[in-house]
């Protein structure tokens, strides 16, 4: 949820007009606090300061666009804040979207070898024999998740 | 910014779109949107004599220009690629569909290709939920479109010869 | 009209109906906090763009926080305008707008001057919660005007001032959301723009994004230099402005002070652009009465209206919009110009010196008088006929930092032969004066007889567009002023379609005239000082004993001695000028 709310926030820093200080430069600072929080460099303090501004952003507003861009941030706080504080906190995205906090790794008593996510992976990130329990190098994984959907044998684990 | 020298032609194509809005600075956007559509984009030289035309100052076409993202100063591509950035095409996927695309044209997304064959771009909502995730080429509509699958949809337009030529934005 | 009856901060208040919550709190003396809005009274001139988000306040049964600029009070409105909730919305915008804007304040130029910083003073500002990206835009120098946009704070003030009072139309807000910018169309530098330096922007910008261009260190490095005599002309407008920047009233008049302050600094010759003020309407009041001859005698090749030309912004606009119409303005140069010529020759030759050995600096109210020394032809073999204008900010600066304490300096006078001036020559600070200067001097030369009143009335005033019919002895003669360019585009096209009745046109770029300058202290949205300023200046021309400009005995002396006659070949050399088509 907090990348979706990322995600919302990415639309409306594209359209404000830019024309009222509260949305041109707020709804910045809210994506750029959301951008951190989905690196896996949040904050505690980071939700309270996305509260406080989302509120602010509502409130001074010129038009219909600030005044409720903050809506997603606000509600999905609301809402789903165990996610805000396992992000921050714990350094974990439970909804398994934000890239940089997700790793895709091989578990090992369940690969066959049968190397399917070799084949496809694009970058050639895994490596391994055939019959013999693969490997992915996390400098090389970009987090497409092919490996992922291709596995017969429920052997790539996403954490 | 380079100068070129317009074409009579094309300042003739100008001057008849701004007559038709009756010459008014209000309906500039109108103006921009006749001149785009017949003349393709709107370099600095274009939008100086629309200036004219409307008796306004060109810094102020220059902001509308540059403000509506609908408007270009540079040539699009043969084929505009546009990539659906909407809610239901988000949730299926559409970030690593635009991903795979600017891997494969080697563009970011606003440029277009050396050869001038494409130009990449997001969109927020075409309205065909229910096909997600949506790439649209010129008019022509793909959907349920994975990542693995952009390889084959460019190639359609290299060859040529499997689709008709999509109409220049 | 009818009135409204509500509640600001639980104390009531009627106003007219249409009047908004700013203005209305404003008539009880509560002053609410603004940033990007700004009002000239009297001079029309407004920007309400409601960007700021500075001015909110809270309105009961309203959902949000209301900005007090653009909201009209209406009956039974009740207003608070420091609830808590008003108060941290306030901090809240500010610390946004200062998270993108640089930490410059210790070096910048408008530092102690800012409008940003007095707010950030104003509500408190400790810390900046919301640091993150900021705006980064290159720095753009001209001939006279310096733009840092990485200070802009979108208040839209120069944009509205270039397009909707100036009618230049240079700027445009250009861009969406977080890269929206204010700037010339395509980004190009301003000094491939119109623009034309009359600096209204800079007057009016409520940070260092835009500023003038600093040449105290260039005069400072002349005036150190022993090879070099330097000299310097003060503008009228600027004895009747500068002692603001020493915390006098607005309209105190300092001339004395200042000619004081110049001779501390080292300049070797302290003189006074009214002298050369009496000097141009010598030669425009002979062409203004050649014209009218030519025309009295059924000359149909005659030009008239015949414009002034002494204000370069006002030059620039018209090369750039009106250059069919090149053979109307005046020939002559403008005082601070013919000032240059005369010293580089004239004098230099009385002191028996090269004129590359001469330094002539001028203090004006104006930014564009810095583009006008370097234009082409005011230059003779490379070498410029005035060498830096520096504006009024600009000196009051050079004299706080050479410890010179200006307010307990003594009244010291002009040095001769072109510190003398008469009261006409003072009026060229304000609009109406350089027409009323020239129609003292017109009348007398035209009639041959003397004026029975040396005060035009009808030609003074702070109405944007003015006319008035000057009875010549039975001639009447139709005057036209204009200040504001926006002003002048009218009268101009008036020309250009055969409609204009008038004889005489004075134009002034600057609104209230010289005294409204680009370089003169900052007025921060008060228009109570240009009126000031103006009265400042009509009291220092009823103080002089000489009143018209060809009165003047070191001017008489001056045609005696070296140019001959008005219009003489010398004089057409020196001090007039042709203009140039900017449209190719």
């Amino acid at each position: 949820m907090v990348a979706i709310a990322k995600f919302y926030l990415e639309f409306t820093v594209e359209e404000s007009c830019g024309k009222c200080a509260p949305c041109r430069i707020g709804n910045k600072r809210l994506f750029e606090i959301l951008e951190k929080i989905t690196e896996g460099k949040g904050e505690a303090v980071d939700m309270e300061r996305l509260s406080i501004l989302g509120n602010v952003i509502k409130d001074t507003s010129l038009c219909g666009l600030g005044q409720t861009s903050p809506n997603p941030v606000l509600s999905s706080l609301k809402y789903f804040k165990n996610e805000y504080h396992a992000h921050v906190k714990e350094g974990r995205c439970p909804a398994g979207q934000c890239k940089a906090l997700l790793r895709y790794v091989v578990v090992d008593d369940k690969c066959t070898g049968c190397t399917l996510c070799f084949r496809n992976c694009p970058v050639g990130a895994i490596s391994g024999e055939k019959r013999e329990v693969h490997f992915i190098d996390q400098s090389l994984c970009i987090k497409c998740g092919v490996c992922y959907e291709k596995c017969k044998f429920d052997a790539i684990l996403l954490t | 910014m380079p100068k070129i020298k317009l074409a009579e032609s094309a300042v003739q194509t100008i001057k008849e779109v701004c007559q038709k809005f009756g010459n008014k600075e209000g309906e500039l956007i109108n103006v921009l949107h006749g001149v785009q559509e017949k003349l393709g984009y709107l370099p600095a030289e274009v939008q100086e004599v629309i200036a004219h035309e409307l008796t306004m100052s060109v810094a102020k076409v220059y902001g509308v220009v540059t403000f509506y993202s609908f408007f270009t100063m540079i040539p699009k591509g043969l084929y505009p690629v546009s990539i659906c950035m909407g809610t239901a095409c988000y949730v299926r996927g559409a970030e690593q569909v635009l991903h795979e695309f600017k891997r494969q044209l080697k563009v970011e997304v606003g440029q277009t290709t050396p050869d001038g064959k494409f130009s990449l771009s997001c969109l927020r909502c075409v309205g065909a939920c229910g096909l997600a995730p949506v790439v649209m080429v010129g008019d022509k509509v793909y959907g349920r479109v994975a990542p693995l699958q952009v390889k084959q949809i460019i190639a359609e337009y290299h060859e040529g010869g499997v689709t008709q030529a999509a109409k220049s934005a | 009209m009818e009135m409204i009856n509500l509640n600001i901060d639980n104390k009531p208040v009627v106003v007219l109906k249409g009047t908004t919550i700013l203005e209305a709190a404003k008539s009880i003396g509560i002053h609410i906090p603004t940033l990007c809005y700004m009002k000239l009274d009297d001079l029309n001139i407004e920007n309400k763009p409601g960007g700021c988000r500075i001015c909110v306040v809270e309105v009961k049964g309203r959902r949000n926080l209301a900005p007090a600029c653009c909201t009209e009070a209406t009956d039974g409105m009740e207003v608070s305008t420091h609830t808590i909730r008003a108060v941290n919305a306030r901090r809240t915008v500010l610390e946004l707008i200062l998270s993108d804007h640089p930490s410059d304040c210790l070096v910048c130029a408008k530092s102690g001057n800012c409008d940003l910083q007095n707010m950030a003073h104003r509500l408190g500002i400790r810390e900046i919660h919301y640091k993150g990206e900021q705006s980064t835009y290159r720095e753009d120098t001209s001939p006279a005007i310096i733009r840092e946009l990485n200070k802009c704070i979108l208040c839209r003030r120069c944009e509205m001032m270039c397009n909707d009072v100036q009618t230049v139309g240079v700027l445009s807000a250009i861009n969406r959301g977080f890269n929206s910018v204010v700037s010339p169309a395509f980004e190009m530098n301003l000094d491939h723009s119109v623009c034309t330096y009359c600096g209204q922007c800079v007057a009016v910008c409520p940070t260092g994004a835009l500023t003038e261009v600093d040449q105290t260190g260039a005069v400072v490095r002349a005036l150190y230099d022993p090879t070099k005599t330097v000299i310097v002309q003060t503008a009228p407008a600027v004895r009747a402005a500068l002692g603001e920047e020493f915390d006098m009233d607005a309209g105190t008049l300092v001339t004395g002070k200042m000619v004081a302050a110049l001779r501390r600094l080292g300049f070797d010759y302290i003189f006074d652009t009214d002298f050369s003020a009496d000097l141009t309407i010598m030669e425009e009041g002979t062409e203004l009465l050649n014209r009218l001859k030519r025309h009295i005698e059924g000359d149909p090749t005659v030009k008239l209206p015949i414009l002034t030309s002494c204000c370069p912004a006002w030059v620039k606009f018209f090369e750039h919009y009106f250059p069919d119409m090149k053979e109307i303005p005046s020939t002559a140069r403008s005082p601070q110009q013919m000032f240059g010529s005369v010293a580089k020759t004239y004098f230099a030759e009385k002191l028996g010196i090269k004129r590359e050995d001469m330094v002539v600096v001028s203090i004006m109210p104006c930014l564009a008088k810095k583009y006008e020394c370097g234009r082409d032809e005011f230059s003779v073999n490379g070498n410029p006929d005035v060498d830096y204008a520096l504006t009024t900010r600009e000196l009051a600066a050079l004299i706080k930092v050479s410890n010179i304490k200006f307010n307990s300096l003594p009244s010291e006078e002009f040095d001769k032969p072109m510190g003398e001036s008469t009261g006409a020559g003072v009026i060229f600070g304000t609009t109406g004066g350089v027409i009323e200067a020239a129609v003292r001097t017109a009348y007398e030369l035209y009639t041959g007889k003397e004026l029975p009143k040396v005060e035009f009335e009808e030609l003074r005033g702070m109405e944007g567009l003015r006319k008035a019919t000057i009875d010549f002895n039975g001639l009447p003669i139709n005057i036209g002023i204009a200040h504001g360019l926006g002003n002048a585009r009218k009268l101009l096209e008036e020309i250009r379609s055969g409609n204009s009745w008038f004889h005489a046109i004075e134009i002034m770029s600057c609104p209230g005239g010289c005294i409204g300058g680009g370089g003169q202290p900052y007025h921060h949205g008060n228009a109570q000082i240009l009126q000031k300023r103006q009265v400042a200046i009509y009291r220092e021309d009823s103080n002089k004993t000489l009143r018209k400009s060809h009165q003047n005995p070191d001017i008489i002396k001056l045609y005696e001695e070296f140019l001959g006659k008005p219009m003489s070949h010398k004089a057409h050399q020196l001090l007039h000028t042709v203009y140039f088509d900017r449209t190719k």
